[in-house]
Parts: C-alpha cells; sequence; structure tokens
C-alpha cells in the first residue's frame, strides 16, 4: 500500500504513543502495559507495505456502527463484509460501506477465504460461537466486551485463542484510555499509598430501552434485558469497572458475594436493575460494585482508595489525604476566630462526625477526555478507537497482544461470578476450574 | 450638621494610622508564615489579605479612637 493512503491512521497511531510516551518513558510503558507496545520499526514496514486488511464487521447495532465510524478513518482497513440478521441494521451500515458484501449468517462470512479479520459487535449470547468459529477458520477476532454470558465459553474462547495462534482483542477500551494508563502508572508507582479498598459505580436514570418496531422484535432489540442474551448490568457495564480494579490492584479477586433486584423497571425484563456486590481480594482488600438504573445522581466512577489518596479515573482526577495547606495568614485569622467564637471542648475530637472534606483535587493529566455526563448516549475519546487501531495492526503482523485478552477474560469471568452470587445468594469462590494462568492466579 | 474639616495635620496623622495598620498585617503575615511553616512566597501572593486585614484595622482605630475622643470631650464638659 502506497504510504501516504497509510499516513493518517499510522500519524493518529504515532500521536497516541507520543503522548502516552510522555507520561512516563516509552520502554517503562511498555513493560507496565504490554498492550501498548507499539509496532517494531520492521513491522510498521510490514503494515505498510501489506495489502489492505479484508475486515467484516458482524453485528451492525448501535455498537457496530459505532466502530464503522471508526473503521473509516483508518486507510489501512478495508471493511469488505457486514453481517446482521437484523435487515435495517445491516441497511445503515451498508449505507457507510455501499461497497462490502452483506449477509445474514456469519458462517457465509467466515467462509470467504480472503476476509482475514471480524469484528464482533452481535449480543452477548453470540459472542463465543462466533468468535470460536471465526479463530477455528483462521481468522483475527476484535469482539465486544463481555467476552460471553457463561464462565464455560469464556474459557472456550481463551482455549482456542491460544490453540490458534492469532490475534483476539476484546473491547476493553479503558486499556487504552490514557488517563487511565497515566492513573494506573501513578497508582503503582505508590503515588496514593497502599490501596485500602476500591467503590466502583455505575448509575443512570432510564429503563435501557431501546424502541421495538414490532412486539416480536423485542428481544431481538432489547436482549440485554433476557438472561438468555446478555448478564444485564453485569455483563454491560461492570466488565468494564471489574477490570479497571483488577489493573489497580494487579490482582484477582478470590470471592464474591451480593444482591441483585428488580426495584424499578417492573416492565418484563428479566435481568436486575439494581444490584450491589463485594469483590475480595486475598490480602482482604474488597472492591465494592454497585449499579442502579433508576437513579443517576453519582453517574459513574471507580473510585480507588490509597492510604494517601484518592483515584478517580473516569473524571480524570486524583486528589490527595492531606489537602493543600491554607495560606499562614489564613490559619491564623481562622484559629484567632475559633478561639473567640467556638465553645470549650469537653472532649477531644473524635466525638465530630468525619464529614468529606472538600478536596477539589488535580487533573491526572492535561486534556484528559471525560465524558460529559449529560447522557449515558454517546462516548468521549475512551479509548475505543486506539483499541480498534491496535487490532488493526496486531492482525497485520499477525503479532497478538500480551496480557490483553487476559485482561478480558478475568473480568468477563468476575461479572458472571457476580451474577451466581446474586441469584444463589452466596459467597462464590473463583472455580479453579476457571482459572487462567495471570497475575496471582498463575 | 455641620460640615467636618479635616486639617492637613489630622490627615498625615491618619495616613500614618493606616500605615502603621498595615505594617502591622504584613508583620502578622510574616508571623504566620513562621509559626505554621508555610511557603516564604506567601510574603507576596498574600498581599491582598495584607491589605484587607490592615484596613479593617484601620476602621478598628477609626471606631476606637472615635469612642474614645467621645468619652474624653463628654468627660470634659
Amino acid at each position: 500500500m502506497a504510504n501516504d493512503t497509510m499516513e493518517t491512521g499510522l500519524l493518529n497511531r504515532r500521536d497516541f504513543f507520543r503522548n502516552a510516551g510522555a507520561l512516563g518513558g516509552g520502554s517503562l510503558l511498555a513493560t507496565a502495559f504490554p498492550w501498548l507496545q507499539s509496532c517494531s520499526a520492521d513491522e510498521q514496514k510490514q503494515i505498510a507495505e501489506s495489502d489492505k486488511l479484508k475486515l467484516a464487521v458482524i453485528g451492525t447495532g448501535s455498537r457496530g456502527q459505532y466502530h464503522l465510524q471508526h473503521l473509516r478513518k483508518m486507510p489501512h482497513v478495508d471493511v469488505a463484509a457486514l453481517c446482521d440478521n437484523f435487515e435495517p441494521h445491516l441497511k445503515q451500515a451498508a449505507a457507510f460501506y455501499p461497497q462490502a458484501t452483506c449477509y445474514s449468517d456469519y458462517r457465509k462470512v467466515l467462509e470467504q477465504k480472503d476476509i482475514a479479520a471480524v469484528l464482533v459487535a452481535t449480543p452477548l449470547n453470540m459472542h463465543a460461537p462466533i468468535t470460536i468459529d471465526a479463530l477455528m477458520t483462521g481468522k483475527h477476532v476484535f469482539c465486544e466486551k463481555s467476552m460471553a454470558l457463561t464462565p464455560e465459553d469464556c474459557l472456550a474462547m481463551y482455549t482456542t485463542y491460544k490453540n490458534s495462534g492469532k490475534v483476539l482483542y476484546i473491547g476493553q477500551q479503558r486499556l487504552f484510555d490514557l488517563k487511565y494508563i497515566r492513573a494506573m502508572e501513578m497508582i503503582h508507582s505508590g503515588t496514593i499509598g497502599h490501596i485500602g479498598g476500591i467503590r466502583a459505580y455505575w448509575f443512570r436514570n432510564n429503563d435501557w430501552r431501546r424502541p421495538v418496531p414490532s412486539p416480536d422484535l423485542e428481544r431481538k432489540i432489547n436482549w440485554r434485558l433476557y438472561k438468555a442474551f446478555s448478564g444485564g448490568l453485569m455483563t454491560e457495564l461492570a466488565t468494564h469497572q471489574l477490570q479497571v480494579g483488577n489493573w489497580a490492584m494487579q490482582m484477582i479477586p478470590e470471592t464474591v458475594m451480593g444482591y441483585g433486584d428488580i426495584v424499578h423497571w417492573k416492565d418484563g425484563r428479566e435481568v436486575y436493575d439494581n444490584v450491589s456486590l463485594i469483590y475480595r481480594f486475598a490480602n482482604g482488600v474488597k472492591m465494592t460494585y454497585e449499579s442502579i438504573i433508576s437513579n443517576k445522581f453519582l453517574g459513574l466512577e471507580e473510585e480507588i482508595l490509597g492510604s494517601s489518596g484518592t483515584m478517580e479515573p473516569e473524571k480524570g482526577k486524583y486528589y490527595f489525604e492531606e489537602a493543600q495547606p491554607a495560606p499562614g495568614i489564613m490559619q491564623m485569622i481562622n484559629q484567632i476566630e475559633h478561639s473567640i467564637f467556638d465553645n470549650i471542648a469537653f472532649a477531644g475530637p473524635s466525638w465530630v462526625p468525619e464529614t468529606a472534606t472538600k478536596n477539589t483535587g488535580y487533573f491526572i493529566m492535561k486534556n484528559a477526555a471525560t465524558h460529559s455526563g449529560e447522557s449515558s448516549v454517546g462516548f468521549a475519546d475512551d479509548g475505543s478507537e486506539q483499541l480498534l487501531i491496535s487490532f488493526c495492526e496486531a492482525a497485520l503482523t499477525g503479532r497478538p497482544i500480551a496480557r490483553l485478552v487476559e485482561e478480558a477474560y478475568y473480568s468477563s469471568v468476575l461479572g458472571l461470578l457476580g451474577i451466581q452470587a446474586m441469584e444463589e445468594q452466596r459467597i462464590i469462590p473463583f472455580p479453579n476450574e476457571y482459572k487462567i494462568p495471570y497475575l496471582n492466579f498463575s | 450638621m455641620k460640615d467636618i474639616i479635616l486639617t492637613v495635620k489630622q490627615q498625615k496623622m491618619e495616613l500614618r494610622w493606616f500605615c502603621a495598620c498595615i505594617v502591622v498585617a504584613f508583620i502578622l503575615n510574616l508571623a504566620s508564615i513562621i509559626i505554621y511553616h508555610t511557603a516564604w512566597n506567601e510574603l507576596w501572593t498574600q498581599l491582598i489579605w495584607v491589605v484587607v486585614i490592615g484596613t479593617g484595622f484601620y476602621a478598628l482605630s477609626v471606631v476606637v479612637r472615635l469612642i474614645i475622643g467621645g468619652i474624653c470631650y463628654f468627660l470634659k464638659k
């Protein structure tokens, strides 16, 4: 391929690595976060000289179309096929890519020898069969998160991936979000001290429904609400945040317990609209997870609580426990004022309620992309594009990326174990049969 | 009601009072930096507070002097 046509995609990639490198030094960064390792000069040359990556997008709903928008900006990718068994979605996607061949059966796509890679953005229940079939037919696969609907399927995907030697990416885009990368670098270098707890939550106030043109399409369109297709909040939202918790802790939790209920949206859905769980790590640290979709006051966040400070990567901010002291003159006036107007203390300060102090904190990095929170639809630059660029480059070089699938595997299985814990109302230890060699489960 | 006339001597005196109040406020800022171990650049970064506090001291001194002057006036009567 001519170098000039490669320029846009590679420039974007170079900017990303320059910004990432500025965070903590290129080689150090690549060691700590190996999935960020840029291609070697030889591999870049290989990408530049290779034919375009012929890619098929399977699942052309909202997420599939979101990826298609990014793919349009990547000159080294040729979207050669589109596949969906829901005609309106397929037509919408085909309008962007009139040259792509359209299919309604993914198996027909996999039969195409010239297709080198597939992007899977279907309902969750189809992730495993499509990904496994694609890997077995020699395709590289980008599969949306969460990995699969059951731990067995997650493990089958992982095993197939390891045996295939092909590239597999799972859509855990926070791994490619610069503010998260910077936050993790700070956490792992001890900026906020020892982690004592993690509070992750995702609150929104809507019914999570899409308009349904005909009642018989209810399950097809609103698949997130039904157990045959989705794990609800735990597979669609929690997996992102559980991955962040594991990333921060560099450890996988060993047990989980929790409660889940349908509290507000009693509209025939089968998945919980209100979940609250506790994941416990081997060192006693707990990661709490809460998601309610009938109140959005708190939005979403992963609060990583250290002995010296707190990290809020979603907001792109961190806070030290000891706030910057007020100027001396203000402290003096304050002390004089207190000595004149305060009541005489009869006891120590321990009886004073420890309400949170006002602490505006610091930004993790300049110009961090954060979501405004005004709507739960749409995304800020959250790493999704870089994740996709990285996948396309890996597919062109044929080089799988270290640790990425393992991160996704554990966050997916932890989400599913959370569902099991809520349904069975008991503490679930991480089953040995689902442990793959990674971090503390090596 | 009658006009209040401040003589040049009185104006100079008020100016001295005001300067003295500013100096006291500045010394307080200096002392607070030493006592609370804060940064020395507060000597100039906190000048706005020095002016505010100095003006407050001056206003307080005016009130006190008016009260004392009033008491003396009535005692002399």
